[in-house]
């Protein structure tokens, strides 16, 4: 029951070959074929645009290109929170000391010299990636709740910051649902440890699939406690979540004797923050942990959210 | 005496892990290219240093990838120029372009009969 992360190979990997050489990306993508996924650019700002929507796990990075090089569009994505990440290699014609340095401090790290041998750019690639493996496998470790699968409270702490930077350049809304489940310590002393484990697994589970946009997170706060983070989403939007996370476990049917519904239920509530709205975020995790109050002192099993007029609403108030 | 081979097919090949339908392509795109390039270099004195720099860069590559060792050195060695002292770059330098260019026809068209 406990969450396993799934293991990606090298031959999962995506590659994104960088150069505007018809003749050089034909030779990488080629010698490359059998190893992993090729995705080619023939310039840097097609790869930018590319890295921002769909990170590869390598980027094989020409140098010299018109109107933008590789060394720019490495520091580029550095300094880009979704795609600081990539590892690069430059691909380039010239390993002079300078155009050493220059690679070194535009932060890729490697480079592979033109024209390109099969065996070296292999190994270098397959080195890079399994390094990369590794690396992504240890932050999934670090930042999943091993018994659901969710993210944990480090990943909130983390990621949180860049999520509220990404709504404010946006000027998108981003809304905070906090949900519990009622009556949990009740569950434990009734069915035992091992159950509420297995009833958490379920649910959270079962709340995932739930979520119908990759970018929506769902975090695990406290023992029954969750969080899930609704970039670009309104008030209206939370409202929607905060019914579908009800109907949801609505649906498991878990049976709990000591529920006065005879049925594992939630509290949620919500708060949205915009750049014109509540003040910083600390302050709408606040909102929406007093909009789940709310709901606890209306009778649990409903929700309560902070509506666009500013004030709490609930269903049935 | 100067030992660089205008084609060295054999060490491309064994770079590209003997993948010959792969050398091939390579062939046909450096000929595709190379006419164009040959062009652009007649008038290289109405172009701007970058550009100029750009297309002997470009047809290196290229020349580097088939093996065409001579020509790759031949354009190595004006591109520098362009890139350190742009105005001291003469017919001299791009006739010696040329001539390896030709070289290196000759010997595609032999191993391409």
């Amino acid at each position: 029951m406990h969450h396993r992360p799934a293991r990606r190979s090298i031959k999962d990997c995506t590659v994104l070959i960088v150069d505007d050489q018809t003749s050089s990306r034909l030779v990488i993508a080629t010698l490359l074929q059998d190893i992993v996924t090729c995705v080619q650019a023939s310039n840097a700002r097609e790869a930018l645009d590319y890295c921002a929507h769909i990170p590869p796990d390598l980027i094989l990075m020409d140098v010299f290109m018109p109107e933008m090089d590789g060394h720019e569009a490495c520091a580029l994505l550095s300094l880009n929170p979704k795609t600081q990440q990539i590892p690069v290699v430059f691909v380039t014609g010239s390993v002079s000391d300078e155009e050493q340095e220059k690679c070194w401090n535009a932060g890729g790290v490697d480079f592979v010299q033109k024209p390109v041998n099969a065996t070296t750019l292999i190994n270098r690639v397959k080195s890079h990636l399994a390094h990369k493996l590794k690396t992504d496998l240890l932050e999934q470790l670090i930042y999943t709740d091993r018994l659901t699968g969710c993210f944990n409270r480090h990943y909130l702490e983390e990621r949180l910051p860049d999520i509220v930077r990404d709504a404010n350049r946006d000027a998108t809304p981003l809304s905070i649902a906090i949900f519990d489940i009622d009556f949990f310590k009740q569950f434990n002393d009734e069915y035992g440890h091992i159950e509420g484990d297995t009833c958490l697994w379920k649910l959270a589970k079962a709340l995932k699939e739930s979520l119908l946009r990759p970018m929506d997170r769902l975090i695990r706060i406290g023992g029954e406690e969750f969080m899930i983070i609704l970039p670009d989403t309104n008030e209206a939007g939370a409202k929607t979540v905060c019914e579908r996370i009800l109907v949801t476990v609505d649906r498991l049917q878990l049976k709990h004797n000591r529920s006065p519904t005879g049925m594992v239920t939630v509290s949620a509530g919500a708060a949205t923050f915009s750049h014109d709205g509540i003040g910083n975020i600390d302050e709408v995790v606040l909102k929406a942990d007093q909009c789940l109050y709310k709901a606890k002192e209306n009778g649990r099993n409903t929700y309560a959210y902070i509506s666009e007029a500013g004030v709490i609403e609930s269903p049935g108030l | 005496m100067n030992t660089t081979l205008t084609l060295d097919k054999k060490s491309a090949l064994k770079r590209l892990m003997n993948n010959e339908n792969l050398y091939d392509k390579l062939v046909i795109l450096f000929s595709e290219q190379v006419e164009d390039i040959r062009r652009t270099l007649q008038n290289y004195r109405d172009m701007d240093t970058d550009s100029l720099r750009f297309a002997l860069h470009t047809l290196k590559g290229s020349a580097g990838e088939i093996g065409a060792e001579a020509l790759r050195v031949e354009l190595a060695r004006v591109e520098t120029i362009v890139k350190m002292t742009p105005d001291s770059i003469s017919d001299k330098d791009i006739h010696a372009v040329e001539h390896e260019i030709s070289l290196l026809m000759g010997e595609l068209a032999l191993h391409y009969r």
